[in-house]
């Protein structure tokens, strides 16, 4: 078995599940004859032929209604927004259309859409092709919010995208697209999409993290192992449905958290999750939930954007402070 | 001759068909005029000339698809020409000399644009020279902009073979700028997609589940507080868990730790257990480090929660032949006890009162080494036969040893054995590790005076100390137990 990167098991993934639901299609800009910008859909255009992988014009906008449209009527369509920062324009279909389907049709019409968006900075990059705004569509009720983080996540979590009724924003951490490599059998096995993932077991600190953050966290984490120190890791992985019950059975054993997300501060996931941690686990607390995000601020070019980006020296001193206390 | 190649028409396009001509060889053009107009996946662009000149070749006609970054159009080698004066005031534009075949993706780099549509650059200073031996991101040049000087960064290492230019040339936004050598198996970066920036990519391969872990559910930490209330007992001095919890679930308000500090329970001076070592009172002492650290802290956290009880006895074993095993027949008869009590084969949550029972026999074997105390499991053991339990313990008394233990195979134990008679000692009172809730320590083997049809008779015995948690088990259920692994030990085979 060949190990592949997470964008070549975004690939798998389609491959597999329009080979086995004719009803899957996939359409996006320069996806079908070119195979993508970062070449997610290569190979799937001469696989599946041009009516169920097809270039659409320069229009989010577009692309966001007909997915709504075939949803609506039995397709199971996966629509890629070539970068996330272009995805605004689609905006309005996704959160009045998609999102609400289910509920303005009273459960007679659903949604089973999948909008798929490389996002997050660290491709030296142009800054609107590098921010982190998965917060604004967790926001949302009727979306749910998938993020891998790994090459098997990435196949598993897509499969369950492609299969859930209803529309599933998923965020591909192009930062970490070709870091690693991984087994992934191409077996059709689907992930759940309500679960976090512990990466790390340990009893002194939980840190909590999603996306390309996954990278310098585990370095951290592994950096305190090698120190003596106990640490848990969490890949969050559905921003939305949070798995708030393995963050909360983590602190009620370390009784420390740290949260690290490459997103701005203000009104985030990891205030979301902070949030939680203080409605339902207080008591467990020694000591106060830190989050290491990204700053207030535009995403910067990309001269400064790893000063942007948590680094593990910033998430290592917010891991400090909290063990000490 | 200077050549003019396809520059990238969009964001990260690979290549772009020639639409129509809008010259043709031998004409003199303007810088700027519009030369073709070239289809790409996006849209229909059109190129413009980047100088001034006679153009003497088409490297393509009407319907052929040209690669970005490779040549489009030629120049007339005119000798510095007047018309690049007027355009780079008075700078020569260098020789962008080479041939279609020669750029190889992997060996060349290509000016990359140093700002946002910066048609050129002219080469300030090179701070390397051909044959030098560089590391990726090491400056190459330092070149002036329309906008500012830029230091260009090596896109990779290796040794370099070819610069194109000297100092004061002018080199054309996606032009050849330096040639690497590439070695036979140089690492060739595999294809990143056609993509806006840079993406990393590596070979390292992830060992890791799709699914993580699942982590043992561990009773916790334990004692549930308000976080004032944690900071007032800290600052007092204060051990939280003698503090005796009046809100929700047990837990400590302020007023709980004012109300122990009214009745004199203040400065009993035992640090609450922080992860991070706080700094020894003992001078020259040396926090304690990894495995031994985590003995500490399990111990600790075995005597702030568990309720232990010892029973003492001794199993009989004169019957047993010559050579046998006494490890396995050990483990024999815990897995025997185990079917007969399964109460001492448990999990117990202290903080939920809550039990569970196991089916399966995963087994903790107590392993001492230099490092600390390791305790890894053999799972599911009353399924193996002996040949692989013997096998698995001799992996584990190699691997503790070395180190090389797998993090998977130290937890799970749902009953732990300790045989310390291997050193010395008849008795002891094993601790227990929450949340399993027995552990079963075996003495040194010894021979004793016992009664055999009214006469004394000296048989070999083997002591045995059973700790159970009796918040989780009954003496009932405990001596039941030990009487169980004292028939099977007793047994002759």
């Amino acid at each position: 078995m060949p190990e592949i990167t997470l964008v070549e098991a975004v690939t798998q993934a389609l491959a597999y599940e329009m080979g086995a639901d004719n009803n899957v299609v996939v359409f996006g800009e320069d996806i079908a004859l070119n195979g993508g910008v970062f070449r997610a859909t290569d190979g799937l255009h001469a696989k599946f032929g041009d009516d169920r992988v097809f270039d659409t014009p320069l229009a989010e906008n577009l692309i966001a209604g007909i997915t709504v449209g075939m949803a609506a009527q039995g397709l199971k369509p996966v629509a890629e927004f070539q970068f996330m920062g272009f995805i605004y324009p689609g905006f309005n279909q996704i959160v009045c259309h998609a999102a609400r389907m289910r509920n303005r049709t009273r459960g007679r019409l659903s949604c089973p859409a999948v909008f798929r968006a490389p996002y997050g900075g660290g491709i030296r990059a142009p800054e609107h092709h590098s921010e982190s705004t998965e917060a604004l569509f967790a926001h949302i009720p009727g979306l749910r919010v998938v993020i891998p983080s790994s090459p098997a996540r990435a196949y598993g979590l897509l499969l369950a995208a492609i299969r859930d009724p209803d529309p599933v924003m998923f965020l591909e951490p192009k930062r970490i697209y070709r870091h690693v490599k991984q087994d992934v059998p191409d077996n059709g096995e689907a992930l759940p999409l309500d679960t976090a993932f512990v990466l790390r077991e340990g009893n002194d600190i939980t840190l909590v993290t999603w996306g390309a953050m996954i990278k310098e966290t585990l370095a951290v984490a592994d950096q305190l192992t090698n120190e003596g120190l106990s640490v848990e890791v969490i890949d969050v992985a559905t921003v939305k449905p949070l798995d708030m019950d393995t963050i909360l059975q983590s602190i009620a054993k370390t009784g420390r958290c740290v949260i690290i997300q490459e997103a701005v501060k203000t009104c985030s996931v990891g205030s979301e999750i902070a949030a939680n941690i203080a409605e339902k686990g207080l008591f467990d607390l020694h000591a106060p939930v830190k989050r290491v995000t990204g700053f207030d601020t535009t995403m910067p070019y990309f001269k400064l954007e790893y000063d942007y980006i948590p680094s593990e020296a910033r998430i290592k001193q917010a891991v400090m402070e909290t063990l000490e206390y | 001759m200077k050549t003019f190649n396809l520059p990238d028409l969009g964001e990260g396009l690979p290549d772009a068909e020639i639409n129509e001509w809008h010259i043709k060889e031998g004409d003199i053009v303007e810088a700027d005029q519009l030369l073709v107009s070239m289809e790409t996946a996006k849209a229909v662009v059109e190129v413009p000339a980047p100088r001034s000149g006679k153009v003497v070749k088409f490297y393509g006609k009407t319907g052929d698809i040209i690669k970005t970054h490779m040549p489009l159009i030629e120049f007339e080698d005119d000798d510095g020409s007047q018309a690049m004066e007027a355009h780079h005031e008075g700078k020569t534009a260098a020789t962008t000399a080479a041939t279609p075949m020669a750029i190889s993706s992997n060996a060349v780099f290509l000016l990359p644009d140093l700002g946002e549509g910066l048609p050129d650059a002219e080469i300030n200073e090179w701070h390397v020279k051909e044959g030098d031996e560089i590391e990726a991101d090491q400056p190459l040049a330092s070149m002036e902009t329309a906008k500012a000087v830029v230091e260009v960064p090596s896109p990779h290492s290796g040794k370099i073979a070819k610069l194109y230019g000297k100092a004061g040339d002018v080199i054309i936004t996606g032009s050849p700028l330096v040639e690497f050598v590439v070695t036979g198996g140089a690492p060739v970066a595999e294809d990143a997609g056609t993509v806006v920036g840079n993406i990393e990519v590596s070979n390292e391969v992830l060992r890791e589940s799709a699914t993580g872990i699942k982590p043992m559910k561990v009773s916790g930490n334990k004692i549930k507080a308000v976080p004032a209330a944690r900071i007032l007992a800290k600052k007092s001095g204060i051990d939280l868990s003698t503090v005796t919890g009046s809100g929700p679930h047990g837990s400590i308000s302020v007023d709980d730790v004012k109300k122990h500090l009214g009745q004199g329970g203040a400065a009993v001076n035992i640090p609450v257990a922080s992860p991070v070592a706080t700094r020894p009172s003992i001078p020259g002492a040396e926090p304690l480090r990894g495995v031994r650290r985590t003995m500490a802290i399990m111990m600790s956290q075995s005597h702030r929660e568990v309720v232990p009880v010892t029973i003492l006895d001794d199993a009989d074993i004169y019957a047993w032949p010559k050579g046998t095993d006494i490890t396995l027949r050990i483990i024999r008869a815990v897995v025997f006890a185990c079917k007969e009590e399964p109460a001492l084969n448990a999990w117990y949550d202290g903080a939920a009162n809550a039990r569970k029972l196991f089916d399966e026999v995963n087994l903790g074997l107590a392993v001492d080494s230099k490092e600390g105390l390791f305790v890894p499991v053999i799972n599911d053991v009353a399924n193996l036969d002996a040949k692989e339990i013997r096998a698995t313990v001799n992996r584990f008394k190699t691997q503790v040893q070395d180190r090389t233990i797998p993090q998977e195979e130290l937890r799970g134990n749902t009953i732990t054995l300790s045989n310390f008679g291997v050193f010395a000692g008849r008795y002891a009172n094993p601790i227990i590790v929450p949340p399993s809730v027995a552990i079963l320590g075996c003495g040194r083997l010894r021979e004793e005076v016992v009664p055999e049809k009214g006469k004394p008779a000296i048989h070999r015995v083997m002591p045995l100390s059973i700790t159970f948690d009796h918040r989780a088990a009954t003496g009932g259920e405990a001596t039941r137990f030990l009487a169980a692994v004292i028939t099977d030990l007793q047994k002759e085979n």
